[in-house]
């Protein structure tokens, strides 16, 4: 039993030493893989901080004006252009041609983006058996 | 047997295997082996040692096991580097968290003479980095061997460094720098202010970041941890306005030109702008008196712009009733001084009357009848009579009357014989179309909205300061009408004032400027606009009057901010 005990002793405190070491090494590695990831960081943050700045420089209204003026035909907004969803006339009309394009749609066999089920109907006038869409109308 | 000898060292301290060596000497003793009566307490004594032995081991497994599974504490290196102690600035920001002012790390090129190894293609190896490279200078630098240290170029981007770097050129290092940068600072020089080599602030929002203690002092060019400085500024609003007046400073020929727009409940400057204007960070241009800024760094005789406070003074001195008239039929004479109206109606004139014709007849009339106590008490509640503390520093102090007498209390109501800056003012006639809480113009965004404080004056004042202003611009007689903007309530007053020349008033020089606040019914914002020495408009006016220059500028600053601050237009009723 003493022997057995003394064994299994040995045993342990092997295992401890070895693990131990091992842990050493580890923490050494660790250390350095920190560093590196530290320094890795701090010259990201110095890249991030350089990028925002040359994008704000390159954002800035003196030079972002001249070429909406130029290239795209913009001017400054004026008062008589804005108005409220309210004032547009033929909203109702928008509605409907937005409703028959959805149901176009889930008659094709598109996806909708509602994450409804198509129905019964839809799913045998399109042929198939029953695909399940998930929210993003992917089968 | 094989175990006496380990049995003698069971004598020592149970905590001998502790002390690191993985020896197996406290050998576990069996509970078997000694089977004799008077062996027992020597059995029952190794029995403790090994049970002491087992915990201790367990203790030290269980270690182990916890240290592996939870991983070290956190890790720090410092690296030192030879530098002077420079500052780490937080970024500062519009307050739509568009960057104006950032650090960024820069590399600067160095050399030791002595051990460059051949001058020549060291030169040649930078010229394909650096094409505006000054070879002589670097030459004769180079070539001076006594010499340890040459900066060879200072602020290098981190692509061109990287280029030199690879070039692997012997004698040569890098030194990295902070830099404060001001990528969204166009002509935000007064506000935003500049630092100096070692980063620290010198004027403006950057000496106030210091002040707060917001600088860290850093040894290694690291960015700074802190939230970013948020100014009110917003640099939609401020590029529009510094564009308008731009076009209004060629227009109308102007000396110089001048805008603010203020919040009027928290004072929170939107946008101020002073042309012609310098970048953030450019501290030569801050030292040039040519270039100083006009709404924050100089006080002006305003002009009519004061009859807003002398209306309200009137007001709240219960003067102002139904049917009730001052007398602008003559000229006043007080000693030197002779008070005139612009275009006189040589009659009595209705309160009302006296703001739209802007008579300073009326305005010195209503001013004298409430007294110069009243006045005097009113202006200072506006705000308007003691130095104005702001984030970028203290207004210049205003100028008033030594002694304030009677014909001061009279120029004072027309705004003549008292210089202010015109942020100040603005800040001051805030408090007249806000409700009467009086404000402080601030450069930091606010995020709480002040205090409520008993007001400056009554709700009967503030209706018919609104009212008129209002008129002013509606009225087709008022002098505001070009600053009508449809469907924004645009209410305001002109103000012209001759500029004092030695010995007197220059017949044609002026400052004119229009205040305006919108929408009137409930006024969020309140525009400030300066023209110095404006001429008339070629081919359209034949005078300089704020009604035709500042009024019509305002309007067109109205038209590109309103959208940009979120105000929908209304038209109702007059369809204005």
């Amino acid at each position: 039993m003493s022997r057995w005990l003394s064994i299994i002793g040995v045993g342990v405190t092997m295992t401890t030493a070895l693990t131990l070491y091992a842990v050493k090494l580890d923490t050494r590695a660790l250390a350095l893989h920190v560093a590196s990831l530290e320094q890795q960081i701090e010259r990201t943050e110095a890249a991030i901080g350089l990028l925002t700045a040359e994008r704000a420089h390159l954002a800035r209204s003196s030079r972002i004006e001249p070429l909406a003026r130029q290239h795209l035909g913009l001017q400054p907004m004026q008062p008589e252009q804005l108005a409220s969803v309210a004032d547009v006339p033929w909203r109702e009309e928008v509605e409907r041609y937005r409703r028959q394009q959805a149901a176009r749609q889930l008659l094709s066999g598109r996806a909708v983006d509602s994450g409804e089920e198509p129905n019964a109907e839809v799913l045998a006038a399109r042929g198939r058996g029953a695909v399940r869409f998930d929210a993003d109308g992917n089968r | 047997m094989r175990w006496s000898v380990h049995r003698e060292h069971t004598s020592q301290p149970p905590d001998m295997p502790r002390s690191g060596t993985p020896r197996f000497a406290p050998a576990p003793p069996a509970r078997k082996a000694p089977r004799t009566q008077p062996r027992r307490p020597r059995r029952r004594r190794a029995l403790l040692i090994t049970l002491g032995l087992m915990v201790g081991f367990a203790a030290i497994g269980g270690q182990l096991v916890r240290l592996g599974s939870q991983g070290g504490a956190a890790f720090t290196s410092a690296r030192v580097e030879p530098l002077g102690r420079m500052a780490a600035r937080p970024d500062i920001v519009d307050r739509k968290g568009r960057l104006i002012a950032t650090d960024i790390e820069m590399h600067s090129l160095f050399a030791d003479p002595s051990r460059v190894p051949d001058v020549d293609e060291a030169i040649e190896a930078l010229r394909k980095v650096l094409d505006d490279l000054d070879e002589k200078a670097l030459r004769k630098d180079l070539s001076d061997r006594s010499r340890r240290f040459v900066w060879v170029r200072r602020g290098l981007s981190p692509a061109k460094a990287q280029a030199i770097h690879e070039q692997g050129l012997p004698g040569f290092g890098f030194r990295s720098e902070l830099r404060r940068v001001y990528p969204g600072g166009a002509g935000l020089g007064a506000i935003v202010g500049y630092v100096d080599i070692d980063n620290r602030g010198r004027a403006g929002i950057e000496r106030f970041i210091d002040q707060q203690g917001a600088a860290d002092a850093v040894f290694a060019p690291e960015r700074s941890g802190r939230e970013p400085v948020r100014l009110a500024i917003d640099l939609s609003v401020q590029a529009a306005l510094a564009d308008e007046l731009q076009q209004a400073l060629s227009r109308y020929a102007a000396k110089a030109a001048a805008g603010v727009v203020l919040d009027v409940r928290t004072g929170e400057v939107l946008a101020s702008s002073s042309l012609p204007a310098y970048a953030a960070g450019d501290a030569a241009a801050a030292l040039d008196p040519a270039l100083t800024d006009r709404m924050l760094g100089g006080t002006y005789e305003l002009g009519s712009v004061f009859k807003v406070a002398t209306l309200a003074l009137a007001s709240e001195a219960g003067i102002i009733e139904p049917g009730r008239t001052f007398d602008a039929t003559q000229p006043i004479t007080v000693g030197r001084f002779r008070i005139d109206d612009y275009k006189p109606k040589r009659r009595s004139l209705s309160a009302e009357e006296v703001f739209l014709y802007s008579s300073n007849l009326g305005a010195a009339r209503m001013a004298e009848e409430a007294g110069d106590t009243l006045q005097r008490r009113l202006l200072t509640r506006l705000g308007l009579l003691e130095p104005m503390a702001t984030e970028v520093g203290t207004l210049p102090a205003p100028q008033l009357p030594k002694n304030w007498g009677r014909i001061h209390t009279m120029t004072v109501a027309y705004g003549h014989g008292i210089a202010l800056a015109p942020l100040q003012f603005a800040a001051g006639m805030a408090a007249l179309v806000n409700g009467g809480q009086s404000v402080k113009p601030h450069f930091l965004r606010q995020d709480k909205a002040p205090q409520a404080a008993s007001p400056v004056i009554g709700p009967t004042t503030d209706q018919l300061v609104r009212r008129l202003m209002r008129l002013n611009v509606a009225h087709p007689e008022g002098t505001g009408g070009r600053a009508a903007v449809a469907g924004y309530d645009v209410g305001g007053k002109t103000g012209t004032a001759d500029v004092p020349i030695a010995g007197g008033y220059s017949k044609d020089a002026a400052v004119t400027s229009f205040v305006a606040a919108f929408p009137m019914r409930a006024p969020r914002y309140l525009t400030y606009v300066v023209l110095f020495e404006p001429r008339p408009e070629a081919g359209v006016d034949r005078a300089a009057t704020a009604g035709l220059n500042a009024a019509p500028t305002t309007a067109r600053i109205i038209r590109r901010i309103a959208p940009m601050l979120g105000l929908a237009p209304q038209y109702d009723n007059d369809g204005s």
